[in-house]
C-alpha cells in the first residue's frame, strides 16, 4: 500500500509497518513539528492508499480529492478534532484512531497527584527550595548532643515530620473511581496494586468489567460518602457536566482527597474551593481548571492543601510509543478482515 | 498473678493500646504524652520498677539500661532501633524487639509518588504556578465562563505552553533497580510491576530464586547501576552499608537515569552524588534523606530543578503507628504467655 505518514511514529514498529506499506513516505508534523498546509497535503496524497496522520487537518476537501485513499489512521484519541469523519464515511473510508494513547500517562499522573497532596511531596519540595521555613531554623531538640543526630530532621513539634508527615497511606483505603473507560481502567489497575478497595461509578459498566480489580459498582452518593481517595476519569458529556456537584462534594469524608485529571466542567469548582478552604475535605490534586491558564490571583492558587499542575496529565513523550503500538494493532485487525475497537465509523465496515 | 509493669513512650494506637493495658500495668510518658523526648535521667526515673519498656525515639543508653534493673524486655517501634543500645541489652540479657516493615507501605507509596512527581514535573510546575508564572490575565469572576469541553492551556506560544515546557515521561516500561530487597522493596516491587515497570534488585542476603519468584531479576550492584532508569536505595544503615554507594557505582549510571534515596544519607557518598548531579552525569534525583538534617540552607540541592527533595517524611504516614501498635500488642501477648518473640533484634542473645 502506498502510504503517507504525517504522525509521530515510533521506529520500533517500522518493520511491522513495512510489511503493510510498500511505498512509504514520512512528512508533515511527525517530521517537522509543523502541520502540513492543506494544498501540500492534497498533493502529497496523490496515489496514497493509507494515511497515518496526527494533527494535520484532514478536511472534506482533502478527503474528496484523495482518489486512491482507502484507510485513514489518526493517531489521536480525539480523531474527530482533526478528521472530517462524515466526509470519510461518505466515501466508505474507515477512520481508525489511537484510543487511550495517553491512558498510561494520565493514570500515572493521577496516582502521583494524589500522593503529592496526601504526602505533602510537592509542598515540602517547594518550602525547602524557595523558602527558609524548613532549613534556616532552630529546633528545640536539635541542641547540644542531639545536634549531631543526622539521621533525623528533628522530632520537634514544629519540625517537618510532625507538620508535614502524617498523611494517610493508600494501602487498605477506599478508592472511588468515577468513570471506567481507558484511563479509568489504568488508574484502577494501579489503585488495586496499591492495596486499595475500589468503588466504581460508571453507568455503562457491568460488574464483570470491574472484576479484574476486585471492584464494586456503586452509585455516586455511596462513592462520595465512603471513599478516602476519589478520582474523576470521564469525558465531558451532558450527563457528566456538573456531576460532582456541591451536594456530592458535601458528602465527602473530612479525611478524603479528590483528584481531577479529566475536565473541569465535571466538578463544581466553586463548591470544591469552599470545601478545601474550610477544610471539610483533606485535599485535592487538580490538573484541569474552569479557566485555563488559571487567571493570576485566582483564589485556588492560595490553597495549601491542594496541588495544582497546568494540564499536564497527558503530557508524556512516551505517548508516541503508545499511539504507534495502538494504531498498528488496529490496522492489522482491519486489514485482516476483523473489527477494530478504535474506529470512528464502524458502519463503513458492515457495508 | 500481677500484671507486668510497662512504660510506654512510643505512640500507640487503639485498639492495640487497650489490648496492652489489659495485659500490663501501663504508665505512659515522654514522647507519647507530650511529643517531647525525655532525657536519660527522666527515663531512669520513669522506668524504676518497670519490666517492659516500649520506646520510639528516646535514647536508651547503656546508662539507662544499667540504672533500671527490673527491665526484662525493651521494644522499639522502629524498623531500625538505632536509639537503643543493642550491646547493652544483650550484655544484660534483655531481648530488644523492633517492628520491621512498620512503614513499608508508607515509604513504598512515597517513592512511587515522588518519582512520578519529579519526572512529570508535578512539584516544579506546582511551584511555578504558586509563584505566579504560566498564569492568565486576572478575572473578576473566574466562574463566569462558557465551559468548553476541550481545553488547552496555550498553544500559541510554545515557550508559554506548560504542556511542552513540563513534558515528562512515563515509568511504564522503564527499569527500576533496587539496592536491598527487604520489607519496603517487596511492597514497592508489587506496585511498580502493576505500573508496567521492569524490576531488578541487588541484595546479597536474598537468594536469587526468591527474587525470581517475585518477578524480579537478580543482579549485581554493577548491573543495577548500569542498566536501571531509576536506582533506589532500599537498605538499612549497617557497618556494611555505610558509604556503600560511592563514585564508582554512580559513574555506572546512565545519563538519563535517576537516583532515589529514602533510606539514609550515610549510605551514599555525598560528594560522589553531588558531583554527578552538578556535572549532569545523571538526570536527577529524589532525596528524602541527607547527610545532615535539617539540610543546610545553602545546600546546592536546594537550587536544582531536576532534584525533588522532601524533609525526611517518607515514612511519616498516619498509618505507621497503627502498624507498629499491632506488632507490639502481638509481642506483649507472646511475652505474657511465655512464648518466644517473633521480632527479636539482638538475635545474638539466644546463643549467649
Amino acid at each position: 500500500m502506498k502510504t503517507l505518514i504525517t504522525a509521530r511514529f515510533d521506529k520500533r514498529f517500522l518493520d511491522e509497518l513495512k510489511a503493510i506499506a510498500t511505498d512509504l513516505r514520512f512528512d508533515g508534523y511527525g517530521v517537522h513539528g509543523v502541520k502540513m498546509a492543506t494544498p501540500d497535503l492534497i498533493r502529497a496524497l496523490e496515489g496514497v492508499e493509507l494515511l497515518i496522520s496526527e494533527f494535520e487537518d484532514i478536511t472534506r476537501e482533502v478527503i474528496e480529492k484523495a482518489d486512491a485513499l482507502k484507510i485513514i489512521v489518526c493517531c489521536r484519541n480525539e480523531a474527530f478534532a482533526s478528521v472530517d469523519i462524515e466526509a470519510a464515511t461518505e466515501k466508505g473510508i474507515p477512520v481508525l484512531y489511537a484510543g487511550g494513547r495517553n491512558a498510561v500517562a494520565v493514570a500515572e499522573h493521577t496516582i502521583a497527584l494524589l500522593m503529592c497532596v496526601s504526602k505533602n511531596i510537592a509542598l515540602t519540595d517547594h518550602l525547602l527550595k524557595y523558602t527558609d521555613e524548613l532549613t534556616n531554623c532552630t529546633y528545640s531538640d536539635k541542641q547540644g548532643e542531639r545536634r549531631h543526630v543526622i539521621s533525623e530532621w528533628s522530632m520537634d513539634p514544629r519540625a517537618p515530620f510532625a507538620l508535614y508527615g502524617g498523611g494517610p497511606e493508600m494501602y487498605g483505603k477506599n478508592f472511588g473511581q468515577v468513570g471506567f473507560g481507558s484511563i479509568g481502567r489504568e488508574v484502577a489497575k494501579r489503585a488495586y496494586a496499591l492495596g486499595m478497595n475500589l468503588l466504581i461509578y460508571d453507568p455503562y459498566i457491568k460488574p464483570e468489567d470491574v472484576a479484574f480489580v476486585n471492584g464494586k459498582l456503586v452509585d455516586l452518593e455511596t462513592l462520595m460518602r465512603e471513599s478516602d481517595f476519589i478520582s474523576v476519569n470521564c469525558n465531558v458529556t451532558p450527563e457528566t457536566r456538573g456531576l460532582i456537584s456541591r451536594e456530592m462534594i458535601n458528602l465527602m469524608k473530612p479525611t478524603a482527597y479528590l483528584v481531577n485529571t479529566a475536565r473541569a466542567p465535571i466538578i463544581d469548582y466553586d463548591a470544591l474551593y469552599d470545601a478545601l478552604k474550610e477544610k471539610r475535605i483533606a485535599g485535592a490534586g487538580l490538573d484541569v481548571f474552569p479557566v485555563e491558564p488559571i487567571p493570576a490571583g485566582d483564589k485556588i492558587l492560595s490553597l495549601k492543601n491542594t496541588v495544582l499542575t497546568p494540564h499536564l496529565a497527558g503530557s508524556s513523550r512516551d505517548i508516541i510509543g503508545h499511539q504507534t503500538e495502538i494504531i498498528m494493532e488496529q490496522l492489522k485487525i482491519l486489514l485482516g478482515g476483523g473489527r477494530p475497537r478504535f474506529i470512528c465509523n464502524p458502519q463503513v465496515i458492515k457495508a | 498473678m500481677a500484671k507486668p509493669r510497662c512504660v510506654i513512650t512510643a505512640e500507640l494506637m487503639e485498639p492495640y493500646l487497650s489490648q496492652i493495658k489489659d495485659m500490663c500495668d501501663v504508665t505512659v510518658g515522654g514522647w507519647a504524652l507530650e511529643k517531647r523526648l525525655m532525657s536519660e535521667d527522666e527515663l531512669i526515673g520513669l522506668l524504676q520498677g518497670a519490666e517492659i519498656f516500649i520506646v520510639e525515639f528516646e535514647q536508651v543508653t547503656a546508662r539507662v539500661i544499667d540504672a533500671c534493673p527490673d527491665l526484662k524486655l525493651i521494644m522499639c517501634v522502629r524498623g531500625n532501633p538505632v536509639n537503643v543500645d543493642r550491646n547493652a541489652c544483650t550484655a544484660r540479657g534483655i531481648p530488644l524487639l523492633y517492628t520491621p516493615g512498620r512503614n513499608a507501605n508508607s515509604v513504598a507509596e512515597f517513592i512511587v509518588g515522588a518519582m512520578i512527581a519529579l519526572i512529570r514535573k508535578i512539584a516544579l510546575s506546582y511551584h511555578e504556578l504558586r509563584s505566579g508564572r504560566y498564569l492568565g490575565e486576572p478575572k473578576d469572576n473566574i466562574y463566569d465562563v462558557t465551559y468548553r469541553d476541550d481545553m488547552v492551556w496555550s498553544m500559541n506560544d510554545p515557550g508559554a505552553n506548560p504542556y511542552i515546557a513540563f513534558k515528562g515521561f512515563e515509568v511504564f516500561g522503564k527499569t527500576f533497580g533496587m539496592v536491598g530487597y527487604g520489607a519496603i522493596g517487596r511492597k514497592l516491587a508489587k506496585i511498580l510491576q502493576a505500573m508496567g515497570m521492569r524490576l531488578m534488585a541487588y541484595d546479597p542476603y536474598v537468594p536469587p530464586e526468591e527474587l525470581q519468584a517475585d518477578g524480579i531479576e537478580p543482579a549485581t550492584m554493577e548491573e543495577v547501576f548500569s542498566r536501571s532508569d531509576f536506582v533506589s536505595i532500599q537498605c538499612k544503615v549497617t557497618e556494611e552499608t555505610k558509604g556503600l554507594i560511592g563514585a564508582r557505582e554512580i559513574s555506572l549510571m546512565k545519563p538519563t537515569a535517576y537516583f532515589i534515596n529514602t533510606a539514609r544519607g550515610v549510605i551514599v557518598d555525598q560528594k560522589a552524588l553531588m558531583d554527578a548531579l552538578l556535572e549532569k552525569r545523571i538526570a536527577g534525583a529524589v532525596l528524602d534523606v541527607f547527610w545532615e538534617e535539617p539540610l543546610p540552607a545553602n545546600h546546592p540541592l536546594l537550587q536544582m530543578d531536576n532534584v525533588l527533595i522532601t524533609p525526611h517524611i517518607a515514612g511519616a504516614s498516619s498509618d505507621v503507628p497503627v502498624q507498629h501498635s499491632l506488632m507490639i500488642a502481638d509481642e506483649i501477648a507472646r511475652f505474657v504467655n511465655g512464648e518466644s518473640p517473633k521480632r527479636l533484634f539482638n538475635k545474638e542473645i539466644i546463643k549467649s
